[in-house]
Formats: C-alpha cells, structure tokens, sequence
C-alpha cells in the first residue's frame, strides 16, 4: 500500500525535526502533517479538517495521551481502518503490548541511531 | 509422825483435828510466845483459830500486837519447800520480812481501822522452794476482835491464783502477739463477722489500702463504710462465707472514693472463711497485698512492647514504600534521562551527516560525542530494566526454558556466527516463573558468555539442567527443602575469573575489567541474583581464572511453593 497523507502526532518539537528529517532522507513522495496535541488532531480528523493514511503517534501527552487517541480512532467505524504507529520513549514491554491490544500496528522505540529510524520508515512506507 | 500429846486436852478441844497443822498447833510449846500457853488464850483466839484449822480453805491468821502467825493445812502447800514452813507461832515481821514493806502497813491499817482489805490477782513475790517466786493472791484481810472487843487479830482467807494468772497473762501476750503480727503486718488484713460483715479485725495497712483509718473501720458493718466496693466485693465475701472456700484473686482491680476522688490500684488478695471455736465458719479474713506498681510496671512494659511492635509495623510499612518510591524514581528518573541523550546522540548524527566533510579532529569529537551518549542510554536502559523486574504474582506461568534458549540464540545468532561460537544445551525443564525474566536471565549470561572469550579460542558454552535431590537440596540452607528445585549450569571456556570475586561480580556496577577491553554497564549479573531472588531461587559462580566460568542457578520448579510467602 501507498501511503500519501501521514500525520505525526507528537509533542516533542526536537521528535518533530528528528522525524522529518528522517523522513526526507526517505525520499519518498508523501505528504506530512504535524500536530504537537492528539486532542486537536482528535477533532480536526472528526471534522473532516484532516486526512491521514497513516499516523505515527507518541505515547506520553499532555491532555491526551497516545493510549486515549488510539482507543477514540478504534472506536469510529470509518476511522479505525487508519493504520497507527506508536513512536514512544518507552521501552516497555507491557506498554508496548497494552497499545497493541488497543490496536496499533507497530510499537517502536524511539530509536537513538538516525539510521535506525530512517531504516524504519523505510520499511513502513515500502 | 511422832507427836507429843497435848497437857491438857480440855484446852485443844477448839483445835481437835486439823490435820497436819492442827498436829503442830497442839504440840507447839506456846509458853515462849508472846501469847502465852493455850490455857490463857482468849475464846476470840480459840474460835478463830478453830475455824482456820478447820477450813479446807487456804487461811492465815495473825494474833496480838506481834502477829503471831497461824495458819492450815490448806495455806500449807502454798510456803512450797525449803521456804518459811513451819512458820508456826512466829512473829509476822519474822516470817514475811521480804514482804513486809507490804504486808506491814496493811496489817496495821486493819488493826487501827478494823476496816477489812481485798485484793484480786496481786502479786506478792516471797521465798519458797528456795527462791524468791512471783506469786499472785487473791486475798482478804479481816479484822478479828479480842474478848473485850478490840481489834487484835487478821484473819486471812486467800487463795493462790498464780496459775491463772500466768495462764492468763499468756493469753495476753499471745493475743498481744497477734495483734502486733495483725497490726505491723505490711498486708492489709481484715476479718469481717457475720452476714453484715461487721468489721472485728483491722490493721493500719488495710486501712491505708481504702483510705480509711482503723476507727472509722472498726465495729461498724464493711460496706457501710466503703460502700463504692460493694458492687464487686459483696458476691465474693458471700460466697466464702457460705461455703467456707478459700478464694484466692491474683492482680485484680479495685478502687475506692477518698473523700470524692478516684483511688485505684491492684490487689493480691485471699479471701478465707473465718471459723469461731466452734468450728462453724462466722465470718471471713481477708488478706491483701498492694502489687499495684508491680502491675502498673507490667502493663507499661507490655504497653511498651506494643508500641514498639506498632512503630516497627510502621516503620516496615515505611520501608515498603520508600522501596516502592525509590524503584519508582529509579524507573521516571532513567526513563526521563533517556530521551535528552537519545537527542543528543540523534543530532549528533544528523550533524555529521550536515558536515558532510570533515578533519580527523572534528571526527574524533564527534565520534567520543556519539560513544558516550550510546554509553550513558546503555546504562541508562540498563538501571532501567533493573527497577522494572517485577515481582508480580500475576506474570507467573508455565515457561520452557527449552524455548527461552530457543529465542536468545535466534535474537544472539549474528554474534554467535561472527564468534564461530557454539552453544549446546539438552532437555531443559518446564519451570513455573515470569517469562520476560527468565529471556533476561539466559540472555544476559549467554551474552557474558560470548563476551569474556578467550582471543583466538572459539566460545563452547553449554547449558544443563538435573533436578536437584534430597541430599543436594541440603547444601544449600538458602533453599526451602520442602521444594522441588531444578539445577541449570550455564558453563564457558572464557576468560574465566578469581574465585575470590564470585560473590561480588553479582553487585550492581561491580565490574572486574575495564571499559576499554568489556563493553558492559555492570548490572547485567546484578539483574539475574534479583531475577533469582523474584522466584525464591539462588545463583552462584565458580571459576578459575582463565578456565572458563559455570553460573549455577537454583531454581523452584513452582512458585506456588512460596504461596505463603510475600514475594512474587
């Protein structure tokens, strides 16, 4: 599948830059929206404001957390098709099994090498 | 006996008879005598003298102006033996001098007066049985008139009551005796009489025990004087005095009103019937003893005790959370360090790959950028698995250690193959115990196994497992021999160390070589000791350096086997 519309939800503005950067180096000819709050983008997708193919996410929010935004997606029947990423700080297995149970597809690290996460965008996005 | 016959008996008809005494008045050669021969004696004299010698009666009979003495066979025994019998016809003075002092004045008095004397009890000490003895008399001087009507004689009647009153003087003593025992005794003691418990006995320490003094006590009923101990005290009494069995209270309770204010304390106290002589039960005594600082110091150490029981459960409690907080902090503060170093190493690498090119300096640095941070994220995921090792109950189940090595030589085979290494294990066991931990525990002693290789020697690390019998159970005290344990040998043909550092290579940040020739952070053996300590089990060295290394793990085949126990 190709992905053109990917949304990034994370607060973390150095997360932000590191994930476009990475995501350039990919090369690939996809279009990537930005949002620091799972709140607003929670309400933009409900107001059609927004479309996304796939979403990375990151766990750890204020005012939502990735865990609440993943359990609100699933629960809309034309949204919970929309593959979602979680990209956390945490390395914990038992997070990393609770979101996958909440329905996410992947649950990666936030890795410490570039390359790694280039690697993974690379393979998410064929 | 040999008596004279009298001259003249016509004179004696008045002293016929009479016994032994009457014997010695016939025969008494009266002519020396101040009073003449009998013939001359006046009827007053004979009539007297008559009844004395005739009376069964102790008499005594002192005649003229010198006091003749004559006296009967009753009065007889009381001279005893080697003493002033015969005193027969001799003067007063001369047979009572040692009296005299005594005797004397009252004599004179009954003359002069003609007034009689009485005395009850009196000691009079004289001479007899060789020696002077207290005697006591009850006695009667009476006065006795001559033939012209002139008082000239004093008829004694008395009678010995030393005996009585020696017996009687013991009883006093005896008494006395008893009372100093009731009196000075340092328990209270009390005897109450009859159903309204009269008071008949008390003492000052019994008094001092309800505040009340012995007069306000004594003679009245018990609970109209302290009425505040009848609710507890009436039922007790009743019952000793009924049945006539002893009770006996050991620490008990009490308190009485002095002057409206509260006064409590502790009693010992013996209840036991009191019998009168006849036998039947009139009443009851009680003894008591104050042990109320005996029992206040008691309670105040168990009072003690308990607080110090308290504070320690408190001070466990304290320890419990502050352990929770500290793993806690442990888990935030290296869970929060990582994402700045991530960053760090992260743009540190998108910096260089910006510079496209750059000198050897400008490498260097930024290659030692890039190591430390890989260091310190290590280290930091590292202390961060540490705090995670859970010992939750919940995470148990069955595991097969088969499979667990199955995974880590699959997760380790880039390693293994670029180490021309072999890892060999058999049948390993299925174990009850957290799966996660069990892949850390093998994982991080197979990665020390291929890390502490000898250069140029090919890895051989072999893992086995027998389960561990009755005999060998008990070389290990640690191990709960009511439990089934399985023995792992993780064994290498590394490096190897001094057995001297096989208890330390298991604390945390202990590390045996440099950072320069071991990569490592030092908690990966720390994490299998509390890996083993989570499952109840025990991990151990041996080694010789230079000969390879063999991990022993002790391992409970069930966790249910420490259900009992707090832990995991």
């Amino acid at each position: 599948m190709l992905y053109q519309n990917i949304l990034l939800i994370d607060d973390d503005e150095d997360d932000q830059e590191i994930f476009l950067t990475a995501l350039e180096s990919t090369r690939k000819p996809v279009r990537c929206t930005v949002l620091d709050s799972a709140r607003k983008a929670l309400s933009q997708i409900h107001r059609g404001e927004l479309e996304a193919d796939l979403i990375f996410l990151d766990l750890n929010m204020p005012l939502m957390n990735g865990q609440q935004f993943l359990t609100e997606i699933k629960k809309d029947e034309k949204l919970r098709k929309i593959p979602i990423i979680i990209l956390s700080t945490s390395s914990n297995a038992a997070t990393a099994m609770q979101v996958k149970q909440l329905g996410a597809c992947h649950f990666f690290t936030k890795p410490d090498r570039f390359e790694d996460l280039v690697a993974i965008l690379d393979e998410v996005l064929v | 006996m040999d008596f004279r016959r009298p001259k003249d008996n016509q004179f004696f008809h008045f002293i016929q008879g009479g016994g032994e005494m009457g014997a010695l008045t016939r025969s008494f050669d009266w002519s020396q005598t101040p009073i003449g021969p009998p013939e001359q004696w006046q009827q007053s004299l004979r009539t007297t003298l008559g009844i004395v010698l005739h009376s069964a009666f102790p008499m005594f009979l002192f005649w003229g102006d010198d006091l003749i003495c004559f006296y009967n066979d009753a009065f007889r025994p009381s001279l005893g033996a080697e003493g002033k019998h015969p005193a027969l016809g001799k003067k007063g003075e001369e047979v009572w001098p040692e009296i005299w002092d005594f005797i004397g004045p009252l004599l004179s008095k009954v003359m002069t007066s003609g007034e009689p004397v009485w005395f009850e009890d009196q000691l009079v000490p004289f001479f007899r049985n060789g020696r002077i003895e207290d005697i006591y008399w009850t006695f009667s001087y009476s006065p006795v008139h001559d033939d012209s009507g002139k008082v000239n004689g004093v008829f004694v009647t008395c009678t010995e009551t030393t005996q009585k009153v020696m017996i009687f003087n013991r009883l006093q003593e005896s008494q006395r005796r008893f009372q100093n025992l009731v009196t000075d005794a340092t328990v209270g003691i009390i005897v109450l009489i009859g159903k309204d418990m009269v008071v008949e006995i008390v003492n000052d320490a019994y008094g001092q025990l309800v505040g009340r003094s012995r007069e306000e006590l004594l003679g009245n009923p018990l609970f109209s004087v302290i009425p505040e101990t009848e609710p507890h005290f009436r039922n007790v009494l009743d019952g000793v005095r009924t049945s006539g069995e002893p009770i006996f209270f050991s620490e008990h309770p009490y308190f009485v009103l002095v002057d409206g204010e509260r006064k409590e304390g502790f009693l010992n106290l013996v209840y036991q019937p009191y019998r009168g002589d006849d036998g039947n039960v009139h009443g009851v005594m009680i003894l008591c003893q104050d042990v109320t600082p005996q029992v206040v110091a008691k309670l105040k150490m168990e009072e003690i005790v308990a607080e110090r029981t308290r504070e320690l459960a408190t001070a466990n409690r304290h320890l419990q959370r502050s352990n929770a907080e500290l793993a806690q902090f442990a888990y935030i503060a290296s869970h929060d360090l990582q994402e700045p170093v991530r960053k760090v190493a992260t743009f540190t690498q998108m910096l260089e790959a910006e510079l496209g090119g750059t000198t050897d300096r400008q490498r260097n640095y930024l290659d030692k950028i890039k190591n430390a941070s890989s260091r310190m994220l290590l280290l930091i995921r590292d202390v961060l698995t540490f705090s995670q090792l859970a010992r939750d109950s919940d995470l148990v189940t069955q595991v097969d250690l088969g499979v667990v090595l199955d995974n880590i030589v699959d997760d380790l085979e880039l390693l293994i193959d670029q180490k021309q290494a072999s890892v060999a294990y058999d049948e390993l066991p299925v174990v009850e115990a957290v799966p996660l931990q069990m892949a850390q525990l093998f994982g991080n002693l197979i990665s020390n196994a291929l890390k502490f290789t000898k250069s140029g020697v090919a890895p051989v690390i072999s893992v086995s497992a027998e389960k561990l019998d009755k005999a060998a159970l008990k070389s290990y005290p640690m191990l709960d021999a009511r439990c089934a344990y399985h023995h792992l040998q993780v064994s290498d043909n590394g490096i190897g160390f001094e057995q001297l550092y096989a208890e330390q290579i298991f604390e945390i940040f202990q590390r045996l070589h440099g950072k320069k020739d071991f990569e490592g952070t030092g908690i990966g053996l720390a994490m299998c000791k509390k890996i083993l300590q989570n499952h109840h089990g025990h991990i151990f060295a041996t080694s010789t350096e230079g000969q390879g290394a063999t991990f022993h793990i002790l391992l409970p085949e069930n966790q249910a086997c420490f259900a009992d126990s707090s832990t995991l």
